[in-house]
């Protein structure tokens, strides 16, 4: 079992892509994974007082400094998905989606835009978990952005109240990006939370200084997937364009019983049918 | 849609279910309890009905055929219906049932006798049988309404039957009588009529006529010959004169000598000539001849004497002759002249008869009339006495109670039970059938099937729905309360619809 292991770990740190081949063998393989965490959880002592300032300073995933991660009860409150999930059918739903993008990028890593269509569609929901499920693998990260200045929702993956965030970040040029980026309590996974300056926000959006700080992460670390969390495409169809612009593509989430025909067709017209890289149902 | 998609379906409508599972328990438990109150408030209906024979074809009806009027059993359901619905037979309906005054006002009892109008069915059973339906709340009450009804119907048909024929009889009796007296008196007046006028008739007075003017023909033809007559003997009477009573003499003598000349010849058959009589019829002829021969010379000498005129027997003849036939002139004028007036007194008497002819033939023809209108009536009469004794010995049209109305037990119709029943099945049936209709209609997503086809691409995930260990404690608590209430409903219903059907409610 445990040479099993250290063969993924081979496998993984020589950059090929995700192995995703879901049978048997493998989700005794995350259940390993699970032990390792926690190992990693002891070995690897969370600093919070080094979160508080917000930044981090390690060039590889290595030394991303790590705050103490959530329990599994904290994860099944928040609705996130983890190694040895009881439920599998919707981790497995996860790991596919990821897969699916994975492949749609050629296996480099992109930025995503999450957008549902109108507001409570659980957009925010697919982002933190496609966000999870992409933090999983140990030799990618992932980056949450939070978008949606009009229902934030990131602040809960963190264990801290955020000083700033991405609106603060466009609106103060002196602004660092470390300033802005959290460690949440998944490994692997960061988050920019919304910030103090949600009015004026969405005019930022379109400034160049928004399309350079979604460059430069982007092209910071290259294991390193940017997902943004959107307002709802139907009600903020501008935000949803430009962030969509921004954007390497887009997944649209149709709820359950919440939209018609027509809010879907609105909502993909908003997007533009190059960008898009499919529809998610939520149910 | 297959099963596959059946499936799909029935969880979405689960899932529908459970999102709207308190107003689909609180509009259950409102339609239960509104259809178990409607059950409670639902008026009861009992009904109870009998059945009458109509009987007309009794013993009697093929001896009387035509001659007593029986009631037809076509009319019969009208009738029933219009004695049994009459505002008289209803009040007394009344008076029997509620002896304690229930309806006392005027008001009251037209209300009362138009319910009864109202829930009263009467209808034909077959050639002779009526059937009489009542229905109405309480089962003592239509029990009690329709025997009063058909007790009291049979009473008021036989005993106003009864009094229609007697008084029908009576009616024409006393036609009868008044028919009588008026024949009598047209009769009498007939008579009257007849007596005061002896012309006879008509055909009498034609041949006396004819009669008469035979007579008077005759009497005119006898008379011109009597005339005649009479011309000639005057005629005759006038030539007396070239006659002398010699010549007329002689003639006798002539004749006597023939006589003695004929009696000497047949004396001569018998005896000779000699003997003494043949001498003496000789001797006298001898003298007769002597006497001629004198006549003859004084005819010739034309010495005749007055006292030989007047006695010619022939011209005396002639005379008398000519006498009888002047009376027999005269007499026959005289038969000519009276029945001449007879004729006269016939012509009189035909102006009278036609005269008379017309008061005689109005008099016949009131007789008449009134004559044929006595013997109907006679006829009539009879029949009506027959019909009148068919009746009081009970023989006409009669009604007998065939089917008698049994006492309802159970009510008909909807029942509370059915309330019960349908209440509970609706109040579970109705939402979740709104609920599935909701999700038919509803335009909003609810399957995937649906966006893959607008999005015309596959999805590229299915997002199951999660439930966190904290939303799973609280559904499940929901579940609890959900099930708890719902029995609670369902004890509170069958609760009152048990004291209800007990009758505490």
């Amino acid at each position: 079992m445990f040479g099993n292991k250290e063969k993924l770990r081979e496998v993984s740190s020589n950059g090929v892509e995700f192995v995703e081949k879901v049978d048997e063998k493998d989700i005794d393989a995350e259940k390993d994974d699970e032990a390792i965490v926690d190992i990693n959880r002891e070995v690897t002592p969370g600093d919070r007082h080094d979160n508080k300032s917000g930044g981090y300073r390690a060039d590889g995933i290595d030394q991303m400094s790590e705050v103490s991660a959530f329990s599994t009860e904290e994860l099944d409150r928040l609705k996130l998905l983890y190694q040895g999930v009881p439920n599998r059918k919707l981790l497995n739903v996860f790991r596919d989606l990821r897969t699916k993008l994975a492949k749609k990028s050629k296996g480099k890593n992109y930025v995503c835009l999450v957008t549902s269509l109108v507001a409570g569609g659980g957009a925010s929901y697919i982002a933190a978990n496609l966000s999870a499920a992409i933090a999983m693998d140990r030799t990618k990260t992932s980056l949450l952005i939070d978008g949606n200045l009009y229902a934030p929702s990131v602040e809960r993956l963190l264990a801290v109240e955020p000083v700033n965030g991405l609106t603060d970040y466009l609106y103060r040029e002196d602004a660092q990006v470390e300033e802005i980026v959290y460690a949440s309590g998944i490994p692997r996974l960061r988050v920019i939370p919304v910030g103090n300056n949600r009015e004026a926000g969405a005019e930022y959006f379109s400034t160049g200084r928004m399309r350079k700080f979604i460059d430069s992460v982007k092209s910071r670390y290259p294991d390193r997937f940017i997902i943004i969390d959107s307002p709802p495409a139907c009600e903020y169809s501008a935000e949803t364009h430009i962030l969509a612009d921004l954007s390497d593509f887009v997944v649209l989430v149709v709820p359950y019983g919440k939209v018609t025909e027509s809010q879907i067709t609105a909502g993909l017209e908003a997007i533009g049918e190059d960008r898009l890289a499919g529809v998610v149902y939520n149910n | 849609m297959d099963f596959a998609d059946l499936v799909v379906f029935i969880r979405v409508v689960l899932k529908e279910i459970w999102a709207h599972k308190v107003s689909i328990l609180f509009s259950a438990a409102i339609i239960g309890f509104a259809v178990l109150f409607i059950g409670i408030s639902w008026p009861v209906t009992y009904e109870t009905s009998t059945t009458f024979y109509a009987d007309n074809q009794n013993i009697l009806k093929p001896l009387l055929d035509k001659q007593a009027a029986v009631s037809k059993v076509e009319d019969q359901v009208r009738i029933v219906r219009d004695v049994m619905l009459s505002p008289r037979l209803l009040s007394q309906v009344m008076e029997k049932i509620y002896v304690n005054d229930e309806y006392k006002t005027p008001v009251e009892q037209e209300r009362r006798a138009k319910e009864i109008r109202e829930n009263l069915d009467i209808s034909m059973l077959g050639k002779n049988y009526i059937k009489v339906t009542y229905s109405g709340h309480s089962p003592d009450g239509v029990y009690d309404t329709l025997n009063a009804l058909t007790d009291l119907f049979i009473r008021d048909s036989a005993e106003s039957k009864r009094t229609e024929s007697k008084e029908a009889y009576q009616f024409i009796d006393n036609q009868v009588k008044q028919y009588k007296s008026q024949l009598v008196v047209a009769e009498e007046r007939l008579k009257k009529f007849q007596s005061a006028n002896l012309d006879g008739s008509d055909v009498d007075v034609g041949e006396r006529i004819a009669t008469l003017r035979d007579t008077i023909e005759n009497l005119k033809v006898s008379l011109g010959e009597v005339r005649t007559r009479i011309q000639s003997l005057n005629q005759q009477l006038q030539e007396e004169n070239s006659f002398s009573a010699k010549k007329f003499k002689a003639d006798v003598y002539r004749e006597r000598l023939a006589e003695l000349l004929a009696k000497r010849d047949s004396l001569l058959l018998t005896f000779k000539e000699s003997h003494p009589d043949v001498v003496s019829v000789g001797l006298q002829i001898q003298d007769m001849q002597n006497a001629i021969r004198e006549a003859e010379k004084e005819h010739t000498s034309g010495a005749a004497t007055s006292g030989e005129t007047t006695v010619n027997p022939l011209y005396q003849e002639l005379r008398s002759k000519l006498a009888d036939a002047k009376v027999e002139l005269y007499t026959g004028q005289r038969r000519l002249l009276s029945t001449e007036k007879l004729l006269e007194q016939e012509y009189a008497r035909r102006k009278r008869i036609a005269e008379r002819e017309a008061e005689l033939l109005e008099l016949k023809r009131d007789y008449d009339v009134t004559k044929k209108i006595y013997e109907e009536m006679l006829e009539r009469r009879e029949k009506a006495r027959l019909s009148m004794t068919l009746n009081l010995e009970g023989q006409g049209i009669t009604y007998k109670i065939q089917e008698p109305s049994q006492y309802p037990l159970a009510p008909k119709g909807l029942r509370f039970i059915h309330f019960v029943i349908v209440g509970l099945l609706l109040g579970i049936a109705a939402p979740i059938g709104i609920i599935v209709l909701y999700v038919i209609i509803d335009p909003r997503i609810r399957f995937v099937s649906q966006v893959e086809n607008i999005i015309s691409m596959p999805l590229l995930a299915v997002v199951p729905h999660t439930i966190t260990p904290i939303s799973k404690r609280i559904m499940k608590v929901d579940m609890l309360l959900i099930i708890m209430l719902g029995t609670a409903l369902v004890a509170a219903y069958v609760g009152v619809a048990y004291s209800h059907y007990v009758g505490i409610i």
